[in-house]
């Protein structure tokens, strides 16, 4: 079964738009929903009544039945074993996550980030983990879901604010996210970097061979061969506190991993697939290219983890031109950039 | 083919035009209010033009105070109110003015008897939404805007817009002569209409 996260604000007319016309009838049906324009308001107030009643608890040996259920789908089986008391209390009254509408069994979403479920089967050895976990403890640890977070257990209302909330102490700190970004082609996917590059090192050369063995010549004479491609190296200077104030959330290692994955190819059988990078920064096309190095400079202070807290990271990008490119071209490109 | 038609005739076919569509631009805000959940899942011929003004604006006429401020409440629940909501604290007397005309006009017409019967073409405006306000697309919004001559990276329908539309909107029935209805705080097709004459009058 999928699960469809919905907003407070979510209107009748919005959730037609996710689910189609054909299936909004079903999906209110079987969330006992009335038909109402503001569909996702009456839907959380439903869960915060359920959440707010003291009337409602939810023994152990029922989450282990709820839990039992839901392992057909892995991140599901995941949210419901993170989930704090409230969210069981919404689970077992009304048989859905909170702030999450079922989904009719004969309607499939593509998965995405609003969507749960379809994920596939939980691994064995997890489901046995969480199980012995919730029988033992009467919790799940997340570290059996490999988070590299083993501090902070996720409720309702974390996982509803955005991933990049600043807070802890860069809180105040104006922190650029979404203004400097790097796209793979390979993964087609991208990651934000937190900071503007600090230096930047840009070089283009051009390539001339040598004539050899003339004589009586004062200096020796050169032949343009090509010129060589444009090389930038970029430098970033980021704190590892920087991605939401918790560095033990990983985002800092995340990205790095990211990075270094690029410099590495896919094989496909016989085929060997190699990843272009664009470098986005504020909205704009900063260069498209190859990642040639990735080079990290761990400083700092130590974390809670045991490993440092600050991180230079150089980018070297090779660029591959979206245009043929002479003098009169490059004369013509932007002073800046 | 109108040529060939004496006046009476003529007359007549012109009014069956007027009033089918009327029906088509009923049938089309029905069909919009019952997707959006204020009217419930029937066919539109189903519903008829009564209920379809109570599903848009479920006010009296003339409005009393209690009444007025169960409107203004969050526990109402009607179309016009979540689409045109008051923009600024500091309009609402101009928006209850709006609101009075429109529940004026909404009672005649459920009221009348007449085969004749229409909601005035300004009213149906709002209820197929194409007059704008904070709850209209973006760009609809920066398009105002502009003819206001506010260009700004992230438009909003705030106060500030709206009380441009009431100055406009106000000499645009003043100069019309149109003394049955109150000037509206919201982009109105009058209201781009009287800017882009503006502008292009130089």
């Amino acid at each position: 079964m999928q699960y469809l996260k919905i907003s407070p604000t979510t209107t009748l007319k919005e959730l037609t738009d996710l689910v189609g016309a054909d299936h909004i009838e079903d999906v209110l049906h079987l969330n006992e929903l009335p038909r109402t324009p503001r569909v996702g308001q009456v839907f959380y107030e439903r869960c915060r009544n359920i959440m707010g009643n003291g009337a409602i608890t939810v023994s152990t040996e029922r989450k282990i039945n709820l839990l039992g259920k839901l392992s057909a789908d892995a991140d599901v089986f995941e949210y419901c074993c993170l989930m704090g008391d409230s969210g069981w209390k919404v689970l077992d009254t009304i048989n859905t996550l909170p702030g999450y509408l079922k989904l009719p069994d004969n309607m499939k979403l593509p998965p995405s980030d609003i969507v749960l479920g379809g994920s596939g089967n939980a691994s064995e050895i997890i489901f046995k983990k969480a199980m012995d976990q919730m029988r033992i403890k009467e919790k799940v640890d997340s570290s059996i879901f490999n988070d590299l977070n083993t501090s902070n257990m996720p409720t309702i209302l974390d996982q509803s604010s955005s991933v990049y909330n600043n807070s802890g102490i860069f809180g105040d700190f104006k922190i650029p996210w979404g203004k400097i970004t790097l796209y793979s082609s390979l993964s087609d996917s991208s990651m934000d970097i937190p900071c503007y590059p600090e230096e930047l090192n840009d070089s283009r050369k051009a390539n001339y061979t040598e004539l050899g063995d003339l004589l009586y010549q004062y200096e020796p004479w050169k032949l343009y061969q090509d010129s060589g491609p444009r090389q930038v190296s970029y430098k970033f200077h980021f704190h590892r506190d920087m991605w939401n104030g918790n560095h033990l959330l990983g985002g800092a290692n995340k990205l790095i991993r990211f990075c270094q994955a690029n410099c590495y190819p896919r094989y496909s059988g016989s085929s060997v697939i190699t990843s272009t990078v664009t470098l986005y920064i504020n909205g704009s096309v900063a260069i498209n290219g190859i990642l040639t190095d990735v080079s990290v400079d761990w400083d700092g202070p130590l974390g809670q983890d045991g490993w440092y807290l600050e991180c230079t990271m150089t980018l070297s990008i090779t660029e591959i031109a979206k245009k043929p490119l002479n003098y009169d071209t490059v004369m013509n490109l932007p002073i800046i950039g | 083919m109108v040529g060939l038609l004496d006046n009476t005739t003529y007359l007549m076919v012109v009014q069956l035009i007027e009033v089918e569509i009327m029906s088509l631009n009923t049938d089309i805000v029905k069909i919009k209010m019952i997707k959006e959940g204020y009217l419930p899942n029937y066919p539109p011929h189903m519903i008829s033009d009564n209920e379809m003004c109570e599903a848009f604006l479920p006010m009296d006429y003339p409005i009393t105070d209690s009444e007025w401020d169960r409107f203004m409440g969050d526990d109402n629940l009607s179309m016009f109110k979540d689409y045109y909501a008051l923009p600024d604290k500091s309009l609402e007397p101009q928006y209850r003015e709006l609101v009075s005309g429109i529940a004026k006009e909404l009672k005649a017409f459920c009221d009348s008897t007449s085969d004749d019967r229409a909601i005035p073409d300004w009213i149906l405006s709002y209820m197929n939404h194409s007059t704008i306000s904070n709850s209209s697309d973006y760009l609809d919004i920066d398009g105002l805007a502009i003819l206001f001559g506010i260009d700004s990276l992230e438009p909003e329908f705030n106060g500030q817009l709206s009380t441009y539309c009431y100055q406009v909107s106000s000499s645009w029935l003043k100069r019309t002569n149109q003394t049955d209805r109150p000037a509206t705080i919201f982009g109105e097709p009058h209201v781009i209409k009287y800017l882009r004459l503006l502008k292009s009058n130089g």
